[in-house]
């Protein structure tokens, strides 16, 4: 891709690489980059300079897009939608700096499949605990001692394997608001080549 | 002066301009460049971020020359974030220019 030299080359193609964002955003970006130049111009610089001391619009769009992940990511309140948002907005910094891939999303994917674990442990725990309830009533001719031993052991496991599905819920919660709040220091100091 | 400055540290003069009066875009990257050499490009992304953090706030006001200026608020919420920013960067350099100066000390 040629570097944009005019004005109006920069905005189209600034306005090509945000696409994916909200139009308004779009819009709204647009407006600032204009009247930006707009006063440059005016204070008498050349139009060629001008754009050129812009830098890449190309690199403005990676930036902004991915400060726009984050924001989406940081509002969303359903864990399973945050969850996705989150990975999207560790994609697009990635996209913005490439060595993001090996220090942001290989730890995240591992801690995520550690998550994973926790959750398919305490939802089988469930599980056996109601499987346990039903086939306690099976137990009933062997005497009332098993069946009461049987009984309450599984609702023992139920109870419990519940909570740990409550706790699994805020632990991956919390998670994903650390993984966000160091996204943000990371887009903030990480990126620093082009400055 | 010429040196590679961190994004951190151009977010730290946009604060503290704003801080004591309201800016427009370019006017913000001129106050910073005619001391600090920067990519004009490095603000606008700051100036978005700190205004979705609700730092900032914004407004639009005609202007005599060209389209409308967007204009930089700082909010109350900016304010004390960055009186505590300012403070601890102070306290930085304070220590990095005693390190400079040769200074060695126990104390912390």
């Amino acid at each position: 891709m040629g570097e944009p030299v005019t004005r109006s080359e920069y905005i189209n193609q600034l306005r090509k690489e945000l696409s994916g964002l909200p139009l308004a955003d779009v819009n709204e970006i647009i407006r600032d980059q204009e009247e930006y130049i707009s006063d440059a111009i005016q204070s008498g610089r050349a139009e060629p300079a001008v754009i050129q001391s812009l830098g890449s619009a190309q690199e403005l769009a990676k930036e902004l897009k991915a400060g726009h992940q984050i924001k989406t990511a940081t509002v969303e309140t359903k864990l399973i939608s945050k969850t996705d948002k989150v990975f999207k907005a560790i994609l697009a910094a990635c996209v913005l700096a490439p060595f993001n891939l090996i220090i942001v999303l290989g730890p995240f994917v591992a801690l995520c499949c550690l998550l994973i674990a926790l959750w398919s442990v305490a939802a089988s725990g469930v599980a056996v605990g109601l499987a346990g309830i039903g086939v306690s009533f099976f137990v009933i001719p062997a005497g009332l001692f098993f069946f009461l031993t049987f009984l309450f052991g599984s609702l023992t496991l139920v109870g419990v394997s519940l909570l740990s599905l409550v706790a699994c819920y805020y632990v991956t919660l919390e998670f994903m608001k650390l993984t966000l709040k160091y996204l943000k220091w990371n887009i903030k100091f990480m990126t620093g080549e082009n400055v | 002066m010429n040196t590679q400055f961190n994004k951190g540290v151009i977010e730290m003069c946009v604060l503290s301009l704003v801080n004591r009066r309201d800016y427009y875009g370019y006017e913000l990257v001129e106050a910073i460049s005619r001391k600090i050499e920067i990519s004009e490009g490095t603000v606008y992304p700051i100036l978005r971020r700190l205004t979705q953090e609700k730092y900032f706030e914004t407004y639009l006001k005609e202007s005599n020359e060209g389209p409308p200026r967007k204009y930089y608020r700082m909010t109350a919420m900016g304010r004390t974030e960055t009186a505590k920013l300012l403070k601890s960067w102070s306290q930085f350099t304070e220590d990095v220019e005693f390190i400079l100066n040769g200074g060695t000390s126990d104390k912390k």
